[in-house]
């Protein structure tokens, strides 16, 4: 979202964001700080932190066959989980963005609702409906879609079906802010033109919600890659990513400076991310003003 | 017409697993089945009198009552700097406010495990509050700005200029015209606290259970109806509390 | 009782931005003075240190030669009337009027009394009890009015009240604002974009560009005696036909237009300067040839 300007007013309103400020550079800067000098700190095992300086977390974390394929996994999962939630997300943005009055509020009110559920309850949902004598793997295997029950429990896959649902209001929100945006008389003038509705969509609508579709983008996988609660219970440690990995290290283990550096790498990923989307960003808004 | 075809199928997969948990607990069998099996209340008051659940609810009500407060104050304070005050780097410091939602919870989780346990919070209930506050104030901050937004700037130089002082500018004009975004944001912040998992785990102390740990933990070794209905309970209190304030605050362009 | 407003050496920068420079001006008790010009010319910004909303970083405002410059924006007792009203929405009508009754902690039945008159005054007494969302533009503007004037105070100060107004109601409102500046007799200063409006409005212009003021007169000193070149140019129409002064003697010149011949003119020049002449349009006859 973006500050609207004020003419400044003489008397330093600006001072009332530093109790904010204070809090957050107490409980939030300091503590990332933290962590971060703590994770080129050397450990040892059952000897806890030592006091030397060393980058063998990060390169750990980064060469050892068994974590690559856990950091693999979780941006697997991450760009999967985005672009379903973009597949999924669209449609139901896209209606609920030409919806007004009473039909947009119940709308909008289904896509919030999940957002008020606690991630835990949610999950728990799924495990029900996901185990091998659950609701969807019974459905399916009577419509004679499939033989077996599908593994989803302790699997990528029921782990994707779980956490697209927990993260697809954050892209439907975003979408419709974007597509709320699009002046209507644009459309307008497009269909005044001869543009039948395929067209329109294709050449003015979607290219328009590009924004959102890039923040609620950046904003899904950023979640989906730093997911805790839903592939800790339906992935179990067999399906172990980052997220579970850290709290695996940190709170059983102890090992906080290779939780730390684990940590840092995720963060890195997720900055590395934003940046590209940035680009694009950038990219798009240099096309449309240079008229190509 | 075909995308509302398709959109009666997703809006029926993001309600799912809310309206699978709500039916489970009435079911008179021993484990979670859906469709459930038979109707039956005795999970509902298995849960009333468990003391385990009643005190993690205790808990986190007391945890999101308290960082509630401290977001709402330090949140309306913060909107009311970002949009009234002029001073460099305001972008910059908008960001930084809002950044805990997008921020991993689980590194930050695990960051203020380890600089609590320097500075002797690692376990304690003002800790907890603390990082509550920190992941919800963004919530009080946008809701009080959206307010801010929507009234003219003008009227508070319109209350100077017929002689009212600072003060009884902020509390006749601009407190009104923001208790909207105040009590949303509030109440927002309410609900995100008592329902946060990830960065709890990391700072509860020893038989410090909120309820979501509690059905975190409990999730961990068996499944039984008795935490479908304390997740009953709480959609309930959520739709109670959700709806009336969605219908008179969140005002999102519905008109 | 009224009081004059004097403007001395007013200044007020930005960094290296000057928004407003060496103004100097003096309002005369219960006159209406227009500060007309361009967007970026200062008016406002001049406007808003009257009111104690930017204070100056150099110069003085002196009312009834007493210096206020540094008193607080709540204590200057120069009601405004802002661009787009700023009624207090969450008040009725009657509220919004009487708010500036109760910051001075008037007693209830003073502050009912004046109220009432003041709506009263401005034709809107059945509407005391509704909301600002439900009155038309003018409606608002006339709150927007009897709010400040229910105060008695010393000046009213006007920034571009009307801008948001049609056609009809603007000239409607103009002459309202006019009358009941006149017959109450409060000094005041009106900020405008619009000449129209100035000319109708106002006893006296100062017309103000880049910060500066170029001219200070009656409507029709400013029309027909423009002082300088951007004054000519922006009050209605000119021509302007470049040329130097060949001859000047108490006012009266002759000027050598660059095109050849010599035309007379008015104006405070010397032989030497370059400049140009001003013909309004409505000034040129045209005649046959042999005439």
């Amino acid at each position: 979202m973006t500050i609207q300007p004020r003419a400044g007013r003489s008397w330093g309103a600006g001072a009332l964001v530093l109790p904010n400020l204070a809090w957050l550079v107490l409980f939030m800067l300091g503590p990332l700080l933290t962590l971060f000098v703590i994770s080129f700190r050397g450990y040892e095992a059952g000897r806890g932190i030592q006091d030397s300086w060393t980058v063998a977390h990060y390169a750990n974390f980064l060469t050892d066959p068994y974590h690559l394929e856990i950091l693999g996994r979780t941006m697997r999962l991450g760009l999967v989980v985005t672009l379903w939630c973009l597949l999924l997300g669209y449609p139901l943005a896209y209606g609920l963005s030409r919806l007004r009055g009473f039909a947009r509020a119940i709308l909008y009110f289904v896509v919030l609702l999940p957002l008020l559920t606690s991630a835990v309850v949610r999950t728990f949902g799924w495990m029900i409906l996901l185990s091998n004598n659950g609701f969807l793997n019974r459905t399916l295997m009577d419509l004679g879609l499939t033989e077996g029950p599908i593994r989803f429990m302790y699997s990528m896959d029921g782990i994707i079906v779980a956490l697209v649902q927990v993260l697809l209001p954050f892209m439907v929100l975003a979408l419709d802010a974007t597509l709320l945006n699009i002046d209507p008389r644009i459309i307008e003038a497009a269909r005044n033109l001869g543009a039948g509705a395929v067209r329109v969509f294709v050449q003015i609508t979607l290219p328009l919600s590009v924004p959102g579709m890039l923040s609620g983008s950046v904003l899904v996988f950023t979640l989906a890659v730093s997911a805790f609660v839903t592939p800790s219970l339906i992935g179990g440690p067999r399906v172990p990513v980052m997220a579970t990995l850290i709290y695996q290290q940190g709170m059983s283990l102890l090992n906080w400076p290779f939780g730390g550096a684990i940590a840092f790498a995720m963060l890195a990923s997720v900055i590395a991310l934003f940046l590209v989307a940035m680009r694009l960003g950038q990219q798009g808004r240099d096309r449309q003003e240079r008229g190509t | 017409m075909m995308l509302w075809a398709v959109n009666a199928l997703i809006a029926l997969y993001l309600l799912a697993p809310v309206l699978v948990v709500v039916a489970t607990a009435f079911t008179t069998t021993g484990y979670p089945v859906f469709p459930p099996r038979g109707f039956t209340l005795r999970w509902f008051e298995s849960v009333l009198n468990s003391r385990e659940f009643l005190e993690a609810m205790r808990l986190s009500a007391v945890l999101a009552a308290a960082s509630t407060a401290i977001a709402t104050v330090l949140g309306t304070l913060a909107a009311l700097g970002l949009a009234r005050g002029s001073f460099r780097g305001r972008q910059a410091v908008a960001a930084i406010f809002l950044s805990p939602i997008f921020f991993p919870a689980i590194v930050l989780g695990l960051a203020l495990l380890i600089f609590y346990n320097r500075v002797g919070l690692a376990g304690t209930l003002p800790g907890m509050i603390a990082a509550h506050a920190v992941l919800t104030t963004p919530f009080v901050i946008r809701m009080v700005m959206a307010s801010l937004a929507e009234f003219d700037p003008a009227v508070e130089e319109a209350a100077e200029n017929l002689g009212a002082s600072r003060l009884r500018t902020f509390f006749q004009v601009t407190l009104p015209l923001i208790r909207p975004g105040v009590v949303a944001g509030a109440v927002f912040a309410f609900i995100l606290s008592f329902d946060e998992l990830v960065v709890s785990l990391f700072l509860a102390g020893p038989g410090m259970q909120t309820l979501p740990i509690r059905i975190f933990t409990s999730l961990e070794y068996s499944s039984r109806p008795d935490v479908s209905a304390i997740s009953t309970m709480l959609i309930l209190v959520w739709l109670l509390v959700g709806v009336p304030l969605y219908r008179r605050y969140l005002d999102i362009r519905h008109a | 009782m009224t009081h004059d407003l004097q403007l001395v050496g007013l200044g007020k920068a930005y960094g290296a931005t000057r928004a407003v420079e060496d103004v100097n001006l003096a309002v005369a008790r219960g006159e209406m003075m227009a500060l007309l010009g361009p967007s970026g010319c200062g008016k406002t910004t001049t406007l808003r240190m009257v009111a104690g909303f930017i204070a100056p970083t150099e110069g003085r405002i002196l009312v009834d030669g007493a210096d206020i410059t540094g008193v607080t924006a709540n204590r200057r007792d120069a009601g405004m009337v802002f661009q787009n009203y700023a009624l207090f929405p969450h008040m009725t009508v009657a509220r919004n009027v009487a708010f500036g009754l109760r910051c001075r902690r008037l007693p209830d039945a003073e502050v009912t009394a004046r109220t009432a008159q003041a709506l009263e005054q401005v034709g809107l007494g059945a509407l005391a009890g509704r909301y600002p969302r439900q009155l038309s533009g003018g409606q608002q503007q006339r709150v927007a009015l009897a709010r400040v004037l229910v105060l008695r105070p010393k000046l009213l100060l006007f920034d571009e009240p009307l801008s948001n107004l049609d056609a009809k109601l603007r000239v409607q409102m103009r002459q309202e604002i006019r009358s009941l500046q006149q017959s109450v007799g409060i000094t005041a200063l009106f900020v405008t974009h619009d000449q129209d409006e100035a000319s109708t409005i106002a006893d006296r212009i100062a017309v103000m560009n880049q910060g500066r003021i170029e001219q200070v007169g009656t409507p029709s000193e400013v029309y027909n005696e423009p002082a300088t070149r951007f004054v000519a140019d922006f009050i209605g129409r000119s021509n302007m036909i470049e040329g130097t002064v060949e001859h000047a003697a108490d006012g009266d010149l002759r000027v050598r237009i660059n095109a050849g011949p010599v035309f007379p003119a008015h104006g405070n020049a010397r032989p030497g300067q370059r400049g140009a002449i001003a013909v309004r349009p409505e000034k040129i006859d045209l005649a046959a040839a042999d005439t």
